[in-house]
């Protein structure tokens, strides 16, 4: 595990200002910042695939192989980079990358990036007033990452920095049925 | 008990949607990245506080609640408790703000409650008084006064030899099957009445054994002063590790709370609590599979290095509170199970060396007859004689040192045939004395009936009696003094202690009970 | 002392026969020796007797009667003696008769009120038992009542859940579908209005 903290700090360091760098060549900085947050959640969430990329036997060009079948659509530098951290067996360090990415990237555009989540697609006067009072209130540039997800029913769920704003009605209307059995 | 109508529904639905849209604040979210032993690893969250109440979403929006335990760099380590399988990894975490507190108050005597404060005898929604932190520091030393006053178990050998006061803690160690578990019963049967609250804490037992425990104080009305913290051998680790400190913050409810619902002051006296642990090596082991599965470093038989100081923090919220704040108590009743009589295991030694004396149960006694199988030489209470009422001391004082005596006789006397006749007399009265100890399950006797008890042992009434009949005569004669008595038994209780006179009195009365009791034979 | 009398007479007894035998003897020297003669002697086998008689009486009066008369007067007072004993020995049994039978009557007495004791005590006992058995009988009922209750509690607890449920699924399933794109947009623009800060904690 981790037995040295340092040293995976400045691992994890050298990974994401490596990305960052050929992410910005690339002009992908903003776009890599989300594929990377849906890389860990992928990593996270399937236990096959994490087995697969740490197991030994397998190859590193299969492994390779794998990571660009599943991840097609992802930035190539993000993959390159990912591939690197699996054939030297960084794959535990893969959140804490994304994390240092996150803030490295964040003050290489001077922006918040904030996550969206609505019913139905944002249109530009709501991405315009998001954006004018979410910028207002964290004094920075704010960059919208947009998703759609029926699952809430109505309202919005905004979340930035590990914090989250959920004004969904699906939520609401759980605290309401918690509150409707439980009070006589 | 309003009755469930559309518009009742409706109106809740609207008040609740309204409140809503103006207290959505943000909240800080983390993600599972791990889960397993229900244990969870969570990424982010990195404003947790050690010890923080975290709220797991997990299938179908389902609540379940965690304790936020290892804190590192970049990730959370938590306990969960309640349903470990509804949570899988990428589910989001959120902290509340809240360390883990639980309900109490009035409405939750009588009722059987897992260490979360929810209801688990179908008996229907608890309402609580208040809430209290699970974890509390202890008052400190100006806060406190001595003890004082008496927890009277019912049983002859531990009123009169061990005594217990309130606010202390007494450890209850034995082997399996030696009867742990009846004296706590018979502690709280004989609580009835005299303003104690008690709180039989289970951990790691069987759910068959809970019941039957609930059964029985049913049965002898001692449900309804009594809360029962049930965290059997089928929940997770977490949830038995923290039942001890829920029971006991249910009962810091009630001593910092007096009467009539405010703090307690000099003004509002605080209430009286009985915490029953039963038992902590099962929390240790909890802990201690916690811990492992925490990454923990292991210490003495795999145990962190801080089950110690989980135990002292625990029992150390045992407390006779100061006048100013309201004279309430929580005595602490820990049970430790030994394995084949070993003391001297990591756990035991730990409690004993924490605890204010211990009541010490021994198989072989137990299976000689000797009920309950208290091994008077090496149990003690080092405080609980301040809290005995003085006619016990009076008739109590000497047993102790009789009867060690008594066994060192009877060891020796083993040996030769021919004893002197003072020898003969002294070995006599020890068995008698020894029988006369002996009690049944679910019968506690009232502090009167047993200083007339040892009193009428004290005084050779019992000398030419077969030991046999020992037993019969004190159930006899006892009742004998309920019957046409009962001006002297009333005498003890109100003068609390035993003037020449009330000897006198004691010893005719006896003596006109022994004539119909040799009648008899 | 009637004893007393019988000894001076038996003392008397060969003094009379002394007494007796001196006119027969001068009656007898009077008529010779014909028919009734041969109940008298003859004057010279009279006057030997006469002096062996008195010899006889000399020594005897002289060494006999004393001893006879101690002997007799020994056994007077032995006799005595017994007769004064019989007489304690009488008394002594009447009183011991008469403790005896205080004794009984205490002992009479004693048992009446032991058994009036027990019969108290059974008394006693018998109304503990009744009154617990009433109160036992009186608990059950209650707990019976508290048991029904709470079934009821539950069972309304169990209803509002299942209520609350169903009412949710249904307003999820009309807001879900009821609502058109305009109005979800209006419904976001509303509560981004309305919702808080990321600063704020």
């Amino acid at each position: 595990m981790k037995t040295n903290l340092l040293n995976t700090r400045a691992k994890a360091t050298v990974y994401a200002e490596v990305l960052l760098g050929a992410a910005r060549v690339r002009n992908n900085v903003f776009d890599v910042a989300g594929q990377l947050d849906q890389l860990v959640a992928a990593v996270r969430g399937s236990i096959e695939l994490r087995k697969a990329l740490i197991d030994k036997t397998i190859p590193a060009a299969a492994k390779k192989g794998i990571v660009a079948e599943i991840f097609s659509s992802f930035a190539p530098e993000l993959l390159t980079t990912f591939d690197v951290m699996v054939d030297r067996g960084d794959l535990s360090l893969l959140p804490r990358v994304r994390d240092t990415y996150v803030a490295l990237a964040e003050k290489a555009l001077g922006a918040a990036f904030v996550d969206v989540t609505t019913v139905v697609p944002l249109d530009e006067t709501l991405r315009e007033q998001i954006v004018t009072k979410y910028s207002a209130q964290l004094g920075r540039k704010v960059m919208l990452r947009e998703y759609v997800d029926p699952g809430l029913i109505g309202g919005i769920v905004l979340s930035a920095h590990g914090k989250r704003i959920d004004a969904s009605v699906s939520s609401q209307l759980e605290s309401a049925r918690h509150v409707l059995s439980k009070t006589v | 008990m309003a009755e469930i109508t559309a518009s009742s529904i409706d109106a809740v639905l609207r008040k609740q949607l309204d409140a809503i849209n103006t207290s959505v604040e943000s909240r800080e979210v983390g993600i599972v990245s791990q889960v397993g032993d229900g244990i969870a690893r969570i990424d982010g969250l990195k404003g947790a506080m050690a010890g923080e109440l975290l709220e797991f979403l997990g299938e179908g929006n389902k609540l379940v609640y965690g304790l936020a335990q290892n804190l590192e760099e970049d990730e959370v380590g938590a306990v969960l408790m309640g349903d470990v399988t509804a949570i899988k990894e990428n589910d989001q975490v959120r902290t509340t703000g809240r360390i883990v507190e639980v309900p109490s108050g009035e409405g939750f005597l009588g009722r059987v409650v897992n260490p979360l404060g929810e209801p688990i005898d179908g008996k229907g929604a608890i309402k609580a008084d208040g809430y209290r932190p699970v974890e509390f520091r202890a008052p400190g030393v100006v806060e406190r006064q001595g003890v004082n006053e008496p927890v009277q178990t019912g049983l002859l050998a531990i009123d009169a030899m061990i005594p217990i006061g309130r606010g202390q803690r007494e450890l209850i160690i034995g082997d399996r099957q030696t009867g742990k578990t009846a004296i706590a019963i018979d502690t709280i049967i004989n609580s009835r009445g005299k303003d104690l609250i008690c709180i039989y804490v289970a951990i790691g037992q069987k759910a068959s054994t809970v019941a039957s425990v609930v059964e029985t104080l049913e049965r002898f009305d001692a449900m309804e002063y009594t809360i029962i913290v049930s965290a059997t051998a089928s929940d997770t680790a977490p949830l038995q590790y923290i039942a001890p400190m829920a029971g006991v913050a249910m009962g810091e409810h009630f001593i910092y709370n007096g009467i009539n619902g405010g703090p307690a002051s000099a003004d509002n006296p605080g209430r009286h609590v009985l915490c029953i642990y039963d038992d902590l090596s099962k929390q240790a082991v909890a802990y201690r599979q916690m811990s492992l599965t925490l990454r923990r470093p292991p210490g003495r038989e795999a145990y962190p290095g801080d089950v110690f100081y989980l135990h002292s923090r625990l029992l150390e919220r045992a407390v006779k509170l100061s006048k100013e704040n309201g004279s309430g108590s929580i005595t602490a009743l820990p049970v430790i199970e030994t394995q084949a009589g070993d003391v001297s295991a990591y756990i035991p030694t730990n409690v004993i060396s924490i605890t204010d004396g211990q009541i010490f149960l021994q198989s072989d006694l137990f299976f000689q007859g000797q009920r309950p199988a208290v091994n008077v030489g090496i149990s003690v209470s080092r405080v609980g004689g301040d809290a005995q009422i003085k006619a016990m001391k009076q008739v109590a004082g000497s047993l102790r040192l009789d009867l060690a005596a008594y066994r060192e006789l009877q060891a020796f006397a083993q040996f030769g045939s021919d004893l002197d006749k003072a020898t003969q007399d002294q070995l006599n009265r020890g068995a008698r004395m020894t029988e006369l100890l002996k009690q049944a399950r679910y019968v506690p006797m009232p502090v009167e009936e047993q200083v007339v008890s040892i009193f009428a042992g004290n005084e050779g009434f019992l000398d030419d009696i077969p030991v046999t009949s020992v037993l019969r005569f004190r159930e006899e004669m006892l009742q004998y003094m309920r019957a046409s008595q009962e001006g002297l038994l009333k005498t003890i209780i109100d003068e609390k202690k035993l003037s020449d006179e009330l000897k006198e009195q004691l010893k005719e009365a006896i003596a006109s009970f022994k004539i119909m009791f040799a009648a008899d034979e | 002392m009637k004893l007393r009398i019988t000894s001076v007479a038996r003392i008397s007894v060969p003094v009379a026969a002394a007494l007796m035998a001196m006119p027969a003897v001068a009656f007898a020297a009077e008529e010779g020796s014909s028919g009734i003669d041969l109940i008298f002697p003859t004057m010279s086998e009279f006057i030997p007797m006469l002096i062996a008689f008195i010899i006889l009486w000399v020594i005897l009066a002289k060494f006999g009667w004393p001893a006879f008369i101690g002997m007799v007067d020994k056994r007077a007072a032995t006799i005595k003696d017994s007769l004064e004993k019989a007489e304690t020995a009488k008394q002594e049994s009447e009183r011991i008769l008469a403790e005896r039978n205080a004794e009984l009557a205490a002992a009479k007495k004693d048992a009446t009120e032991i058994i009036a004791n027990a019969k108290q005590q059974a008394e006693f006992v018998k109304a503990d038992i009744v009154a617990s058995a009433q109160t036992e009988a009186e608990t059950i009922i209650a707990k019976a009542r508290l048991a029904i209750e709470n079934e009821k509690k539950a069972a309304i607890a169990d209803l509002q859940a299942s209520a609350a449920d169903m009412t949710i699924a249904v307003a999820k399933r009309v807001i879900g579908t009821d609502l058109s794109t305009a109005e979800h947009k209006t419904i976001i623009q509303r509560y981004i209005a309305e919702a808080g800060s990321f600063n704020e904690n």
